[in-house]
């Protein structure tokens, strides 16, 4: 066997976001351009400097664990990586027939939605397993536990890059044959009092309190922020023969994969784009391709002043001549910003790309900006083959990942 | 593949911040834990704890970067600057794109102090108004709340601090995040990604949120006398002390190491990553596991079996059984000449830091060729029956080859086999 060059099929799929709680569902929104942004509905929000997010709205939880003990660690981001996963497995069909070593990687991090209100109450903690329901590893352990995981478990915590960082780790762990099989994704849920202070007063989010669903405008020349969202990709990742070999629904292949840091400043992206530029050109290089064999890139695209221009230059660094003619465009236009579960669900998102032969548009693009100038698939679906996608993912703390996918032909 | 080898430690413990001085208190089976009585918002109860001492973060941190720092984040940051420091290296004369970052880390933490004057405006009889909160108390938290607690912030600071531009990773795996991401960077190294990184991990379990947290889940040590609190595999131990702390390695591939003629620690030879069975309701550490992630370890450091295992030793009641079940599952009948010391007896349990911490202190003892003891273990538990090396003495050992052994309380488990350069 040689570990280097192993193939890594994506066998699984399975997704909970503001615009479809299903794979399918997700996919028809974003095929129609629909909006998933709303008044936020959780909680009162109408004296917050933005009143608005992109909440997972048709979630089933009757899809959650029996046992009530397991249950009760979920909390509300967890209970999405749960759900996602249970559809990717189910999906895969992966346990029919069970490789030795499965593991997990998930890309998340601890949120805390009702701290405010227990600092306002004076009890922070109620219950003797608060420790574990607020661990950042908490879901991949649940997870290996229930399915009888024996592999390698990970948590990536690089904020918006966790979830394309989770899926290059369990991409590498099956290509170099440290397992066999990977359950990778990321989850999230930043819709709470707290997180919405938090990126408030960071001046990060959009204000468009008067049209939520036209807020999130990614390369628009009237952006203002992004939007706060939540929910959770998975995947299943799969050593390609034994894929084969059992006769698994071949989604598409993870071709390659890097991370960069901008050792920059914490929240702003360098005008250059240098470390975005050095994820891109890693993960091409990866994956044994050239720029030009890119059919398709999945923006971070936030919908931020800086991120949406850093982005286009690194783009036009990595790409030359041919950035112009690459179709890009961002799925945060239409279900805010996933934060941690944003790169897993973008990667799912380049994968149905493929698939289907369509490409998602970036919606509410209206006003050419001049530092943008690149085709950003603005406002709806475009019917056009694409067999290598590019998604790319940036965080705060500067760090970058981009991962390559392709159709996962037998040779 | 690539040979990878250790040619700088930094530390930030409880024995202080020079790595000899930690390493002797260490082999004289001192005693780092003690009453806390003085952690905030705890409300006057007594914690038994291991705070870092002789530590100033000044010395290693601008004050200007400090205020975006939470205390532990200041351990992390400064290990690597003294690890940096410790390797010689002059990375300005770098590739920064070849060279990375992998942080074992505590994850996002959130600082109550700076959220207080905003909640209290806002609360009515011991509830939050959240109309009151939106309109007024939002704008009195602190601008970079966010920010301070964001769970890749060490990450960040080393990366700019080094221009360390390659890849990276933040792993919040808890007790195995060190363990994982000196793994991981070993992975990376090895394959080409990279040619060198820091790598470690920080943690703290001393601010009042998590002693609140861990107080609450009945899990910490009691005792009449602090400094023997800690006592794992004993058949008195009653839970873990709270530590904190940070160890940080730069690591490289022996070439380069070589060819700048550097002072090597150790070379890395195995990194294993594993999962026992436990129900999901009551996730934790087992035999199971701990043999899995050593054996993998193993197997990838191509057979290779080590002389000497660096314990996890948690000091809870079954995780101690567990893990002396494991040793002798991966090891067999081996396992009862494996010496096998828990640092958690001297130093507490660190967390994110612990497997750092574990890695740093096996490179020393390849060095030297000799074992810290397991301190406080007077009364055996017969169901762990291993070596511990038992007393508050050093023990010299012929050691080519040794072990780091941890788990979260989760059940996953990360283990590494670290070899003398041959």
């Amino acid at each position: 066997m040689n570990s280097e060059r192993r193939r890594v099929a994506v066998t699984g799929l399975g997704a909970v976001t503001p615009v479809g709680s299903t794979i399918d569902r997700m996919w028809r929104s974003l095929v129609a351009g629909r909006s998933g942004v709303d008044y936020i509905r959780r909680f009162d929000a109408s004296t917050f400097p933005t009143t608005f997010g992109a909440e997972v709205k048709d979630f089933d939880d009757t899809r959650l664990p029996a046992d009530p003990a397991v249950r009760r660690l979920l909390d509300r981001k967890n209970s999405f990586g749960w759900v996602a996963a249970a559809e990717a497995l189910a999906d895969s069909r992966l346990l029919d027939s069970p490789p030795p070593r499965i593991g997990v990687a998930i890309g998340t991090e601890s949120r805390r939605p009702e701290l405010l209100e227990r600092l306002a109450g004076g009890k922070m903690y109620s219950a003797s397993d608060d420790y574990l329901r607020y661990s950042p590893f908490l879901v991949v352990g649940v997870l290996a536990s229930h399915y009888c995981f024996t592999g390698p478990q990970l948590t990536v915590s690089t904020a918006c890059t966790s979830g394309t960082q989770a899926l290059g780790v369990a991409y590498e762990a099956i290509r170099r044959g440290r397992a066999d099989a990977m359950l990778a994704g990321g989850c999230d849920s930043l819709i709470d009092p707290l997180m919405l202070t938090g990126f408030s007063l960071l001046g990060a989010l959009s204000t468009r309190n008067d049209s939520p669903q036209t807020a999130s405008r990614p390369f628009d020349l009237q952006r203002d922020g992004f939007v706060l969202g939540e929910g959770a990709g998975m995947l299943v990742l799969e050593e390609f023969d034994h894929a084969v070999a059992r006769g698994a629904p071949i989604h598409g292949e993870i071709c390659g994969y890097a991370s960069s840091s901008n050792a920059y400043r914490i929240t702003d992206s360098p005008p250059d784009g240098q470390g975005a530029y050095l994820a891109m050109t890693r993960a091409i290089a990866d994956a044994g391709l050239e720029p030009g064999d890119i059919d398709y890139i999945n923006a971070h695209g936030t919908s931020t002043r800086q991120n949406d221009r850093s982005e286009t230059t690194a783009i036009r660094r990595c790409f030359g001549a041919y950035a112009s003619r690459v179709p890009i465009s961002s799925t945060k236009s239409m279900m805010g910003h996933l934060v941690n579960a944003g790169g897993a669900v973008e990667s799912i998102v380049c994968l149905l790309t493929i698939r289907h032969g369509v490409i998602t548009p970036t919606i509410n693009y209206e006003v050419e900006d001049p530092e943008c100038d690149l085709d950003y698939v603005p406002n709806v679906s475009r019917r056009q083959r694409v067999d290598r996608a590019l998604s790319n993912s940036f965080g705060f703390g500067g760090i970058n990942a981009s991962v390559v996918v392709g159709p996962g032909l037998g040779e | 593949m690539r040979r990878v080898v250790v040619t700088g430690i930094g530390l930030v413990s409880a024995f202080g911040c020079d790595t000899e001085t930690v390493w002797q208190a260490l082999c004289a089976g001192e005693s780092a834990t003690r009453a806390l009585d003085d952690i905030g918002g705890n409300r006057g109860a007594r914690v038994i704890g291991a705070p870092v001492s002789n530590f100033s973060a000044r010395d290693y941190i601008d004050g200007k970067q400090l205020r975006l720092m939470t205390s532990a984040v200041a351990f992390g940051v400064a290990a690597a600057e003294l690890a940096a420091r410790d390797s010689g290296r002059d990375f300005a004369a770098d590739d920064p794109t070849r060279f990375g970052a992998f942080v074992g880390s505590r994850g996002h933490s959130s600082d109550r102090q700076d959220l207080l004057a905003a909640v209290q405006l806002a609360t009515e009889n011991g509830h939050l108004r959240l109309d009151r909160y939106g309109a007024e108390g939002l704008a009195r938290v602190h601008p970079m709340w966010l920010l301070k607690g964001l769970a890749n912030n060490v990450l960040y600071f080393i990366s700019l601090k080094y221009n360390a531009q390659g890849m990276n990773n933040n792993v919040s795996m808890g007790g195995i995040a060190g363990t994982m991401a000196i793994g991981e960077c070993f992975e990376a190294i090895r394959h080409g990604d990279i040619d060198m990184a820091f790598a470690g991990g920080y943690d703290s379990c001393l601010d009042a949120d998590r002693v609140e947290m861990f107080a609450s889940a009945g899990l910490f040590a009691s005792s009449d006398d602090p400094r023997r609190a800690s006592q794992p595999f004993s058949a008195t131990r009653t839970g873990f002390v709270p530590g904190e702390g940070a160890a940080m390695l730069v690591m490289e591939s022996l070439d380069l190491a070589r060819a700048r003629g550097a002072r090597i620690y150790g070379e890395l030879l195995g990194y294993g990553n594993a999962t026992g069975r436990s129900s999901p309701a009551a996730t934790r550490a087992s035999a199971e596991g701990f043999a899995r992630a050593l054996e993998a370890a193993m197997t990838d450091a191509a057979g290779v079996s080590p002389d000497a295992v660096f314990a996890h030793g948690f000091a809870t009641g079954e995780i101690d059984e567990e893990e002396t079940r494991g040793l002798k599952r991966a090891f067999g009948a081996a396992a009862e000449t494996i010496a096998a010391p828990a640092l958690t007896s001297m130093i507490g349990y660190t967390f994110a830091a612990s497997g750092a911490l574990q890695t740093a202190m096996a490179l020393l003892a390849l060095r030297d060729g000799r074992l810290p003891p397991t301190i406080n273990l007077v009364e055996p538990d017969p169901a762990c029956d291993l070596d511990y090396v038992a007393g508050t003495e050093a023990r010299p050992a012929a050691l080519n080859a040794v072990a780091v052994n941890t788990a979260n309380l989760a059940g996953a488990h990360a283990a590494l086999l670290i070899g003398k350069v041959t």
